[in-house]
């Protein structure tokens, strides 16, 4: 999966109809929430087998650093 | 000790008392700054619709004894026979006495009888069972009556969206008696204490009793406000600590049992949250039928979540063989336990509605 694709995906979980860049900061996101960390957990599962926790979800600054947990399991 | 099999007890019946005022999650909307978009995401990942509460004057004891008297009238039971009465309560009526002795006087239960409490919440319908099985296969009673409920509404700060929008009120009675002995039950109980104040009323008991300072509402950052009086919880932590320890627990217990996965009918969880419930399924490979959900219905009814996901959705599948049948409770504590047991021709009402008592 490309960064983009997941980006995407982020955004579908998010639930958000703006666009969503790299640099943003989560925490200034107004779709950002206590469901779109455990909607997070539960896609990884899925779609990279990569078990979250909670918690480190809500650790990430920016959708960078959410794209980073994902490893080398995007491009 | 954490595993334990018991042979020659079963439920004979299970009956389940719901608070009767209804609140919807509609109802809500200031809470969410009348953001829709925000509340349906809420609905559709929580699972959350209909809950219902308890008046300021109704306990987990009324709501407890009207299932009770459902259950002992409508089975027929001999209250000679009940020789213990368990209580499992996280809200009960006083510090002292215990709420089982009050509810022994009420329903006029023998003066042979043990009667005690049990404080747990999400766990504690799987250690009230275990208590009466064991008490059973030993036999220090022939039947014995396990009461659970919660009234945790009382707890929550309406002002507070990570607890108040979730919790609904409700009472059990489950009737729990010997049977042939080749019937097998196993439990298992896992607790992690150090994470103890994760989900907490920090005052209010005798570590910090109640003042002017306990009382007062504070203002968190995430927008919710609760005093020191309130339930708190810890929702990343919880979440977390369900995903990592209840399938292990799962299957733990199918390993106990020398059972696998395609054996079992029902997977009963604890209705903490829908999301919850489908990502343990989904990483224990059950499927989704297999894990009855009624948290839309009633909300998370702490204790009494298992006993209601089984009169609630799994009544007209009981009345015939046996079904084999694995709840998992996990919770407040932190505190989990497993059963794994055989249901079958049992005595399991609709989910009733209280309809009020006198109060004294």
């Amino acid at each position: 999966m490309t960064k983009e694709e997941l980006m995407g995906r982020i955004k579908e979980l998010m639930q958000r109809d703006d666009t969503l860049s790299q640099e943003m900061i989560l925490q200034e996101i107004p779709e950002w929430d206590s469901l779109t960390v455990m909607s997070m957990v539960a896609a990884y599962n899925k779609l990279f087998g990569i078990k979250l926790t909670a918690r480190a979800v809500m650790d990430c600054k920016t959708v960078a650093d959410l794209i980073g947990l994902a490893g080398d399991k995007v491009s | 000790m954490s595993k334990s099999l018991i042979s020659g007890a079963k439920i004979s019946g299970i009956a389940v008392v719901s608070a009767d005022n209804l609140k919807r999650m509609d109802d809500d909307m200031e809470y969410y700054n009348g953001d829709k978009k925000k509340l349906e995401k809420v609905k559709k990942m929580v699972g959350l619709d209909k809950r219902y509460v308890v008046d300021g004057q109704t306990t987990a004891a009324d709501l407890c004894e009207s299932a009770a008297i459902a259950l002992i009238n409508d089975m027929g039971v001999n209250k000679e026979e009940i020789g213990a009465l368990i209580m499992v309560t996280q809200t009960p009526d006083y510090f002292l006495p215990a709420t089982s002795a009050y509810l022994h006087g009420k329903l006029n239960l023998s003066k042979d009888c043990a009667a005690f409490d049990v404080s747990l919440g999400c766990s504690g319908y799987i250690y009230g069972l275990w208590l009466a099985f064991m008490m059973v296969e030993n036999k220090s009673a022939k039947t014995v009556l396990l009461l659970v409920g919660d009234t945790i509404s009382k707890l929550t700060n309406a002002k507070d969206k990570t607890v108040s929008p979730l919790f609904g009120d409700a009472g059990s009675a489950t009737l729990i008696q010997s049977c042939e002995l080749d019937r097998k039950t196993y439990f298992s109980f896992h607790t992690l204490g150090l994470k103890y104040d994760r989900l907490i009323v920090p005052a209010g008991a005798f570590r910090k009793q109640k003042n002017q300072e306990t009382a007062k509402e504070i203002s968190y950052g995430d927008g919710n406000t609760r005093s020191a009086e309130n339930l708190y919880m810890n929702g990343a932590e919880v979440f977390d600590f369900t995903l990592e320890e209840i399938p292990l627990a799962i299957k733990e217990i199918l390993g106990f049992a020398g059972k696998t996965q395609d054996e079992i009918d029902y997977f009963v969880f604890h209705q903490a949250n829908k999301h919850i419930i489908e990502s343990i399924a989904a990483l224990s490979g059950v499927p989704s039928e297999k894990a009855p959900l009624v948290i839309s219905e009633y909300g998370n009814l702490s204790s009494v979540s298992i006993p209601a996901t089984i009169c609630g959705a799994m009544r007209q599948d009981l009345t015939g063989p046996n079904k084999n049948v694995l709840m998992s409770g996990f919770g407040v504590g932190l505190s989990w336990g497993t059963c794994l047991l055989g249901l079958k021709d049992i005595y399991c009402p609709e989910i009733g509605f209280y309809k009020g008592g006198n109060h004294d």
